[in-house]
């Protein structure tokens, strides 16, 4: 038993990401719903608010008013993010609320940053569930692309998959943006990429690369080719209502392949429930959702998906 | 001004052949497209000099200002603001657009052998948009291009109007240099039987029609093509064409090279699922405060959408109830501008100069459509607004025709 308790220490939790850009279209329920069922696998789950600037998290599983959040974390009133963990009514589910009352933590340093996620990949969890806020900031890029498990959530609106699209293309170039950080030409390239009427007439990422394989630094070429196809992310479509509603999710996949050399799984759809949207307007705590819920059964085909 | 029928704009992707088009499309097309299409009229080039400051890179309303000033005798700023599109239109790999401009700058000022020969050059190496006609166009030796352009008349429709029904002797060839038309073919039996099974193409920007070869027989159209909006054309005569190719025999090889590579184009259209749509921008709410010259007076308070956003300025589209006078009564004014972005929490705080105004209709309302030029913004709202933008124009295209074809 002790030797279990060992490993468990040592070995890192897998951490899921779940961004998407536009604010409502239910990160945070998709979050819980996935946190819940990894639970009832067995599995020792952690949610993290990560809305550092209007966290809510806390409300879907019934915590009114969390006792410990990030900030406490931030501001080295505890050293490991492991003590700012509270319990909820779920049984192995814990939850990291990012309640702040510090405006400046909806913009965490760089040093910040880096301390939180030194210290995620240290809780002592199987799976860690970063919800993360709305918007492409450079923070939110950062936290989804250090996940294992990028998990991008779209509902089927023009607006919501334009956003959707929109994070994943800014993950994109912000990922090759950090890899070029030492060779200042190359960083510039890519800035000058990300704006679509660029002067150089490069469009797409296969252009960008074009470009850098002209220049003859193929090898550098090869290896922003590989970290941008290991990005991958999972896209998930929420709040479904009709069987064509689903391809919302399709079409950023298509989009993506297309113009930035990505590949993202579609990983499915979560039907709309009425259920949980009274639940989350009256503040009903999640827990207590119906078990007959289509919303929780469509989680569900995603999770063992996911895993 | 004057408000014509609605029209989607020609389309800087690359519009895919076989597919239908809407017809009314709603009310996320952009302003700068309707006055590119012809849908709204600017008719003073101070106000098509300040939306050309906003949208500098648009080659389609360089043309309609170049076309704007040859209706104004200003031809030697015509001849410039043609050349401007040309380059534009060549950059982004339109070769037919670029190919009109520069027709219509030749009938300014005749161009030397020199000037012809450069431009050949330009098309022959341009990074065009892979589409048969295009491959047509910069594959031609210098005389054949020469001997072509000679003969190319480009013309306009109006929406909704019949260019070519069943039955006409095929006498010319079209090609499409702007907007959208539909061509419907009737089998043989079909038109014998009256039955209505018909097959419907849409044709944009740089598709053709016209069954004029081979040259040596006499063709009777079995279909009919109707513009779906206000559509540019350049025709070539088959006398014109058969004389060409009397002349240069390579010729006759490359026209049938155009018919066959158009055929093959088609069938792998066919399994595409996207569909060719106009450029749509999201409307975006602002929220505008409008500062009267005169001191003390309060600020007028306008509610709209941005219907165009750039890091520039933006189009602002409000509605009829705010009534001030005439639309262009709020030119030069200052503006303080409040935009809300779908892609962040806060809205932007934007100082601008209103540019022009124009009365327009939207959706059979009458509405105003204003241009703003931003002048002033901090770098975090400045940052914000340049990733709301970002994103290609053929991304957002990709994005709207899948979504229309996949879940609408």
């Amino acid at each position: 038993m002790k030797e279990e308790n060992t490993q468990k220490k040592d070995a890192v939790p897998v951490v899921w990401a779940v961004g998407g850009g536009k604010g409502g279209v239910g990160k945070s329920v998709i979050s819980t719903l996935l946190a819940f069922w990894l639970v009832r696998m067995g599995k020792r789950t952690i949610l993290v608010d990560m809305d550092l600037g209007g966290a809510n998290l806390h409300t879907l599983l019934g915590i009114k008013s969390p006792e410990r959040t990030l900030n406490d974390f931030v501001t080295r009133r505890y050293s490991a993010l492991e003590d700012i963990c509270i319990p909820t009514p779920e049984k192995k589910l814990r939850l990291i609320s990012g309640a702040s009352e510090i405006l400046s933590l909806s913009n965490p340093h760089f040093s910040q940053k880096v301390k939180i996620i030194k210290n995620i990949f240290k809780l002592d969890a199987d799976y860690v569930i970063l919800d993360l806020g709305a918007g492409t900031s450079f923070n939110v890029l950062d936290f989804f692309l250090f996940a294992h498990k990028r998990i991008l959530v779209v509902t089927p609106q023009p607006i919501s998959i334009q956003n959707a699209y929109g994070f994943v293309r800014n993950a994109v170039y912000r990922r090759l943006s950090q890899i070029c950080n030492q060779k200042p030409s190359l960083q510039m390239l890519v800035k000058t990429a990300m704006d679509p009427k660029n002067d150089l007439k490069v469009r797409t990422i296969k252009e960008l690369f074009a470009v850098i394989e002209e220049s003859g630094d193929f090898e550098t070429a090869k290896i922003l080719k590989n970290e941008i196809a290991r990005i991958k992310p999972a896209v998930i479509t929420n709040m479904v209502k009709d069987p064509r509603e689903k391809n919302a999710g399709r079409i950023v996949q298509l989009v993506a392949e297309k113009y930035l050399m990505l590949h993202p799984v579609d990983y499915g759809s979560v039907a709309y429930d009425k259920q949980i949207y009274s639940m989350v307007s009256g503040m009903v705590p999640l827990t207590k959702l119906n078990q007959s819920s289509d919303a929780l059964a469509g989680a569900y085909e995603i999770a063992t998906r996911l895993l | 001004m004057a408000v014509k029928n609605r029209l989607p704009a020609i389309n800087n992707g690359q519009p895919i052949r076989g597919k239908r088009l809407r017809k009314h499309p709603s009310r996320q097309d952009s302003i700068v497209n309707r006055i590119i299409d012809g849908s709204v009229n600017i008719e003073s080039e101070k106000e098509f000099e300040n939306l050309l400051e906003i949208f500098p890179n648009e080659p389609s309303l360089h043309r309609a200002f170049a076309d704007l000033l040859v209706k104004n005798n200003s031809r030697e700023a015509a001849d410039d603001a043609y050349e401007q599109s040309v380059d534009l239109f060549i950059e982004a790999g339109r070769i037919l657009p670029a190919i009109v401009a520069k027709i219509l700058k030749w009938r300014i000022v005749r161009p030397l052998n020199k000037e012809g020969r450069n431009f050949y050059a330009v098309v022959r190496d341009c990074k065009f948009i892979d589409k048969p006609l295009n491959r047509f166009l910069s594959g031609l030796s210098y005389h054949e291009f020469v001997a072509i352009l000679l003969k190319m008349v480009p013309c306009r429709f109006l929406g909704d109007t019949i260019i070519k029904r069943p039955g006409d002797i095929e006498n010319y060839l079209y090609l499409v240099a702007g907007g959208a038309v539909s061509e419907i073919t009737l089998s043989r039996s079909t038109i014998s039987s009256g039955s209505n099974g018909r097959r419907r193409t849409d044709l944009t920007e740089s598709d053709f029609f016209g069954s004029i070869y081979p040259f040596e027989q006499e063709q009777i159209s079995h279909t009919q093509v109707g513009t779906i909006t206000n559509v540019e054309v350049v025709k070539i005569s088959k006398p014109d064409l058969i004389k060409i190719s009397r002349k240069y025999g390579d010729m006759g090889l490359k026209v049938e090279k155009l018919y066959r590579w158009r055929d093959e184009s088609d069938d792998e259209c066919a399994t595409q699922i996207i569909r060719k749509t106009v450029r749509h921008q999201l409307p975006t709410r602002v929220y505008m405060k409008v500062f009267e010259a005169t001191a003390g007076s309060l600020p007028l308070l306008i509610e709209g959408f941005a219907d165009d956003i750039s890091s520039g300025g933006a189009c602002v589209v409000i509605g009829e109830q705010y009534r001030f006078g005439p639309p262009n009564a709020m030119v030069d004014k200052n503006v303080k501008l409040e935009v809300v972005l779908s892609n962040a929490a806060v809205r932007l705080a934007i100082l601008g100069r209103i540019v022009w105004g124009k009365g327009i209709f939207l959706e059979g309302k009458k509405s105003v459509a204003i241009g703003v030029r931003f002048t002033e913004m901090t770098d975090n709202d400045r940052e914000l607004l340049h990733e709301f933008c970002s994103g290609s124009e053929g991304e957002q295209n990709l994005i709207w025709s899948l979504w229309e074809s996949m879940v609408k």
